[in-house]
């Protein structure tokens, strides 16, 4: 499961730094606030849903765009990882 | 804090040619902030935009603090074909899902003034579905100094109700020559005794505004749409919101124009109210007159002789 994290991490940093335009991503962790460091607002996070329910298979609902899942992007790949937790679970 | 300028989405709401206007929009402004990979996100946008019930609009508004919100009814069918649901229809379902949420939502007629049955549909939508005010979008091919325009807003003054008009950009398949401050400012100057609300406060054009000679007393003003005027972490529409505040004290209304700019998203949302409510405390107008008619909150007009409203 570990591995299966740290790809979702990774895969979840790499669409942010594209989208981003970023010249020096070094300073994006996986704890960075993405609100507060200017990477999310609301258009990109149109694209970064669209990214996540196409690359990970899972459906996301309105409620569930929240701030506490959106926040790090450790906080979006616990969030992910557990959709595919209960989606394998059935 | 009340919330003069949102919206509610539902495909069968809108035309088709806006719906595709909005997505070029969108991609236009995601570019613009140097994303990328705009294609295939069409579905999630109109999945985002999606709310046809009041319930997830409620709740949004529950978790920023948004004590009421004015929802505003579009019609552009004239202009770029009719939507699935007819304009008598689209009122019905919006002002219905606002009767639901009466303490939360309030309604506002919006109509091309072009339309035979303007008068009727207005009549019906103030008198016995509950429309607070009148919304104008003077983005097609009719102007604010037409007779007919002014005599959908006589509907609105006879039952001395706001007037909301767009003014400034728009959509690429909508025009914005004739949603200009000149035109506005003498249709208010014709309907003194009500107030007139400029939407988006104009976009760009707010300094319009701010240099003329003389605005009518009755005119207020809406930020709405000003969140995709934010340059850097914002300092920019704080300094231009106390130059509008400064003009105009106690005329200009926090407004959203959601689900448009925050496509329903919470955070959004509280980003932008936290961004602009507090700084200005105490100086934002009082909203509660312009729709339920206050004389006493009313602060421009209220010195002003026969112009009870």
């Amino acid at each position: 499961m570990k591995m299966e994290r740290d790809s979702i991490l990774q895969k979840l940093k790499q669409f942010v730094i594209e989208q981003s335009n970023l010249e020096d991503a070094s300073f994006l962790q996986s704890d960075t606030e993405l609100f507060e460091a200017g990477l999310l607002d609301s258009l990109m996070t149109v694209s970064l849903v669209s990214f996540c329910e196409e690359q990970f298979d899972c459906q996301m609902d309105i409620d569930e765009l929240s701030q506490d899942n959106f926040r790090t992007l450790n906080a979006l790949t616990d969030f992910i990882s557990r959709k595919l937790e209960a989606k394998m679970r059935g | 804090m009340i919330d003069i300028h949102a919206h509610l989405f539902h495909p069968r709401w809108y035309p088709q040619a806006f719906q595709d206007a909005l997505l070029r929009d969108f991609q236009r402004r995601q570019q613009k902030q140097g994303q990328r990979g705009a294609d295939a996100i069409a579905r999630q946008l109109f999945k985002m935009l999606t709310d046809d019930t009041g319930i997830p609009t409620v709740k949004i508004m529950d978790k920023v603090g948004i004590e009421k919100r004015v929802i505003l009814v579009l019609d552009w069918g004239i202009e770029l074909g009719e939507a699935e649901r007819s304009i008598w229809e689209i009122h019905k379902e919006i002002l219905e899902i606002c009767r639901q949420f009466s303490d939360r939502l309030i309604g506002f007629a919006g109509v091309d003034p072009r339309r035979k049955d303007a008068a009727e549909l207005l009549a019906w939508a103030f008198d016995g579905m509950g429309a607070r005010g009148l919304k104008l979008h003077p983005t097609g091919g009719w102007k604010l100094s037409d007779p007919k325009t002014c005599e959908v807003v006589a509907l609105a003054a006879q039952r001395k109700l706001p007037v909301l008009v767009h003014l400034g950009k728009t959509v690429d398949v909508l025009n914005d020559v004739n949603a200009q401050p000149e035109p506005f400012m003498e249709l208010a100057r014709q309907f003194p005794k009500i107030p007139f609300i400029a939407g988006h406060s104009g976009f760009d054009l707010w300094e319009s505004f701010v240099k003329a000679p003389v605005v009518p007393d009755n005119i207020y003003f809406d930020i709405s749409g000003w969140q995709e005027r934010i340059r850097g972490k914002g300092e920019n529409i704080l300094s231009d919101l106390a130059k509008l505040h400064a003009a105009f004290p106690g005329r200009v209304c926090f407004g959203t124009d959601s689900p448009f700019y925050s496509f329903n998203l919470v955070m959004s949302e509280k980003q932008w109210v936290e961004r602009v409510v507090a700084p200005f405390s105490g100086k934002w107008a009082n909203v509660d007159f312009l729709l339920w008619g206050r004389k006493d909150s009313f602060p421009a007009m209220q010195n002003q002789p026969g112009s009870g409203a």
